[in-house]
């Protein structure tokens, strides 16, 4: 039997302590994080410029989806924002699929044991190395080699070379998305390879060897053995690509010359931007950037599920079935049995 | 033992919070510690080492402003500008003076003339960019709570700073008054007065412009020697139009008659003489007729739509001899400004009124509601917005168009001053007259910004659009910017 000490002590609870420490985060979080947060939700229902106080239901949603609201403009605006969303998309796509494939083949290459890839550490750091460079000097790097005219270097070496006139890299509708593309590539290739490469690497190496002395050839064990087995991080991989990709800002906005900003790269984010940093107050269009927001919030939300739906992993679920029925089975059985079990 | 730990632990919490919230701060009283200011701010010389001393009284009498002035005034040197008229409700607590603007060509040339007769120290920051651009860096500066005591907007986008008590004060906290500026070009009182006709800026400048152009090519391929018979030839549009053909014939099309649309666009808009915006509705034929014209321009090969209005490539147009000449305003024509850095200053090129008189801007120095610098604030305002000598001095020492007319007409009957980049010519002779003939407070709105940039954006992008195609895109887009306004 316990003393009266002993079940003092069990009753002492030390969770507080724990509230204690954690309470500075909550705070900081709920007045950085969650008030902003819910404030973005206010103003996807409030006005624009000088009506920005007015509460006017659904009409920002309406008209930057349907065109149908009370500005003159609602249909222009929605055209905006349909270009803006299609741009997102166009972009991230674009970006995305060739630098997995590119990421998967250099991260088998440097994982394969059979291929011996001589500076394999020194490849690795030059590859990750321009995503340690901030967006802001890449652009400023980029424009400044793909300038539109004779001045800048590519277009005056391409210029000596004998073509007549320009390449309009950073202003021409197609070739601009195409260059922030190779650059969003370029930038993220490095990181997406060393994340896969951790995975490969996380692969048991007895079943390649099993494989081998099984007689299978390299383009089998990558789609037998190392695609099935590095899904969970390709998954992980596609949703953190997709939830930055859907709020590309940094390089579709900074890749532009002088003050003139070019339509054909502006992103959803670039557009949320656009419409809250106007000027004063007066001349903002909150609603219309809180209700971007919440969109591609939603969008964001929808496509993560249905990733994580499609990558779920069906063998567990279909033994989580299968134990279930046993289970219910035999209760079945136990009350037909009168809850008496023999 | 474990209350010490207690106490530890929620020492340690209140830090973290505390530290958490420190960015919070709604007021820094030591902007010097900004790092920011390092590469884009310059502080001016302390005036004597009575500085100190100055301060100390003036924050003493705060309360007797007119002691302040006084104690102010008589560590400064002797010529100093005496702070007259109206009492300065503002208060006087912080000892910098602290000036806001987009570009700091005119603040230099102003600081010099300044440091001499300053009483505490004045800098400047610089939220750099232009048009919408620098609207909006100002408007998060001046939201930010750093320190800020004046800061300088342009037409474009002055109305939405002086309509906003939250932004900018009267100047008749500073004891300056309409009747201060007897001798300014009216347009620039009228256009610093808001809404309710109290005046909230005052402008140091005229901003009349001319068309610049480079003698040796004009000489070179259309045989003109003189500065009159260069402006016969371009004295109207349809004359600069002629011209224009005439050099892509001689020159076969290696020089332009002038570079960007931006230019072309003031000088047109001048003389529609309506405003962009009536009540809430879109004039949209100022931009269609723009829109015809620069479609000509373009297709005639006059000039190249594709340069940046301000950029390196526009500098070099001047700089490599391939454009006959720029529209430039007076204040592109000082030392340091687009005249110095696009065309050199081999003296070489020269100013002439142009197809059309025109006017570019200006610049305003509006007071924040938070100015704590008063008394040098106002010294500083009178200055160079109301004091003749100095302001002359000004205009000699900058070659910027100083708002002025006793100021200007003695410049200009004393022969005093001639510009080396335009090979000794005195531009003030040129600008006088169309100084006087500024007409601009009925034909700004505050949505001229954004629509011009709209106007000019479009046009670059879709140039080889059919004119109504590139309106109608215009038209949408300036919509979509602007809820408040319709077609």
């Amino acid at each position: 039997m316990a003393s009266a000490a002993q079940s003092r002590i069990k009753s002492i609870s030390y969770a507080k302590y724990g509230y204690m420490f954690i309470a500075p985060f909550f705070l900081v979080y709920c007045f950085f994080q969650i008030w902003p947060l819910i404030y973005t939700f206010i103003l996807s229902f409030k006005g624009n410029q000088s009506n920005n106080a007015a509460f006017v239901g659904l009409d920002n949603y309406t008209t930057i989806l349907f065109g149908q609201g009370m500005a003159a403009g609602a249909a222009a605006t929605k055209a905006e924002f349909l270009q803006a969303l299609g741009n997102t998309f166009i972009l991230w796509f674009g970006n995305f699929v060739p630098q997995i494939l590119l990421s998967l083949l250099l991260a088998v290459w440097f994982t394969d044991a059979k291929v011996k890839l001589p500076g394999k550490g020194f490849f690795k750091v030059v590859m990750y190395m321009p995503n340690i460079i901030t967006a802001a000097s890449v652009a400023a790097l980029y424009v400044n080699l793909f300038g539109d005219s004779q001045y800048y270097f590519v277009n005056s070496l391409l210029m000596n070379a004998g073509m007549a006139n320009p390449i309009h890299f950073v202003t021409d509708p197609v070739i601009s998305k195409g260059m922030v593309m190779f650059i969003q590539t370029w930038l993220w290739f490095g990181n997406t390879m060393i994340m896969l490469m951790s995975g490969i690497m996380g692969i048991s190496p007895s079943l390649f060897e099993a494989a081998d002395i099984d007689g299978a050839n390299s383009s089998q064990q990558f789609f037998n053995i190392t695609l099935p087995l590095l899904q969970p991080i390709m998954v992980y991989t596609l949703v953190t690509s997709m939830i930055g990709g859907l709020q590309m800002f940094d390089l579709p906005y900074l890749y532009h010359n002088g003050s003139n900003f070019s339509r054909s790269l502006e992103t959803v984010a670039v557009y949320i931007y656009f419409n809250f940093n106007k000027g004063t107050v007066e001349q903002a269009n909150y609603g219309y950037a809180g209700a971007a927001s919440i969109i591609i919030f939603a969008i964001t939300a929808i496509l993560g599920s249905i990733t994580f739906y499609m990558n779920r992993d069906k063998d567990a679920i279909a033994k989580k079935k299968q134990r279930k029925m046993a289970e219910k089975q035999q209760k079945a059985r136990a009350k037909q049995g009168g809850g008496l079990t023999i | 033992m474990s209350k010490l730990k207690r106490t530890l632990a929620l020492l340690a919490t209140l830090a973290v919070t505390s530290t958490a919230f420190v960015a919070c701060g709604d007021k820094k009283e030591d902007s010097n510690a900004s790092p920011a200011e390092n590469n884009n701010s310059s502080v001016a010389d302390d005036a004597n080492a009575g500085d100190a001393d100055a301060d100390a009284d003036a924050n003493a009498d705060a309360d007797a402003n007119a002691d302040a002035d006084a104690d102010a005034d008589a560590d400064a040197d002797a010529d100093a500008p005496a702070a007259v008229g109206g009492e300065i409700s503002l208060p006087d607590t912080d000892d910098v003076l602290t000036i806001v603007c987009w570009t700091d060509t005119d603040l230099n040339n102003m600081f010099d003339i300044y440091t001499p007769v300053q009483a505490s120290e004045v800098k400047y920051q610089n939220c750099g960019g232009n048009g919408t651009e620098a609207s909006t860096q100002y408007a998060n500066y001046l939201n930010s709570g750093d320190d800020v005591d004046l800061f300088v907007a342009e037409a474009g986008w002055i109305l939405n700073y002086i309509n906003d008590d939250s932004m900018s004060a009267p100047m008749e906290q500073l004891g300056i008054s309409t009747a201060d500026y007897a001798d300014a070009y009216q347009y620039t009182v009228e256009i610093g007065t808001d809404n309710n006709g109290v005046l909230k800026a005052a402008s140091w400048q005229a901003a009349a412009g001319g068309w610049a152009y480079n003698a040796t090519l004009a000489e070179q391929y259309l045989g003109v020697t003189s500065e009159d018979d260069m402006q016969k030839k371009v004295s109207n549009w349809d004359n600069f139009k002629a011209t224009a053909e005439e050099l892509k014939t001689a020159s076969d099309g290696a020089v332009t008659m002038t570079v960007s649309l931006g230019g072309l666009w003031q000088a047109f808009s001048t003389a529609q003489n309506a405003a962009w915006v009536d009540g809430t509705t879109i004039n949209t034929g100022i931009a269609s007729d723009f829109v015809a014209m620069a479609k000509e321009y373009v297709d005639g090969g006059y000039i190249d739509p594709s340069v940046e209005q301000w950029s390196t490539e526009w500098e070099n147009y001047g700089k490599d001899g391939k454009t006959l000449g720029y529209f430039f305003s007076t204040w592109c024509l000082g030392e340091g400004a687009q005249l110095d850095t696009n065309c050199g200053t081999e003296g070489n090129w020269r100013l002439i009124q142009g197809p059309q008189e025109y006017f570019w801007g200006g610049s305003w120095l509006c007071v924040s509601p938070n100015c704590n610098t008063a008394t040098e604030a106002a010294n500083f305002i009178r200055t160079f917005t109301c004091n003749a000598d100095t302001m002359e001095e000004y205009a000699l020492y900058s070659g910027d168009f100083a708002n002025n007319k006793v100021a200007m007409n003695k410049i200009i009957a004393d022969g005093s001053n001639s510009n080396p980049s335009l090979g000794g010519q005195d531009q003030f002779a040129v600008l006088a007259g169309v100084a006087e003939g500024i007409k601009m407070s009925d034909s700004i709105s505050k949505y001229d910004q954004n629509l011009k940039d709209t106007l000019l954006n479009t046009l670059k992008d879709n140039i080889s659009e059919d004119a109504d195609t590139i309106l109608q895109k215009f038209t949408d887009q300036a919509l979509a910017d602007n809820t408040d306004l319709n077609a």
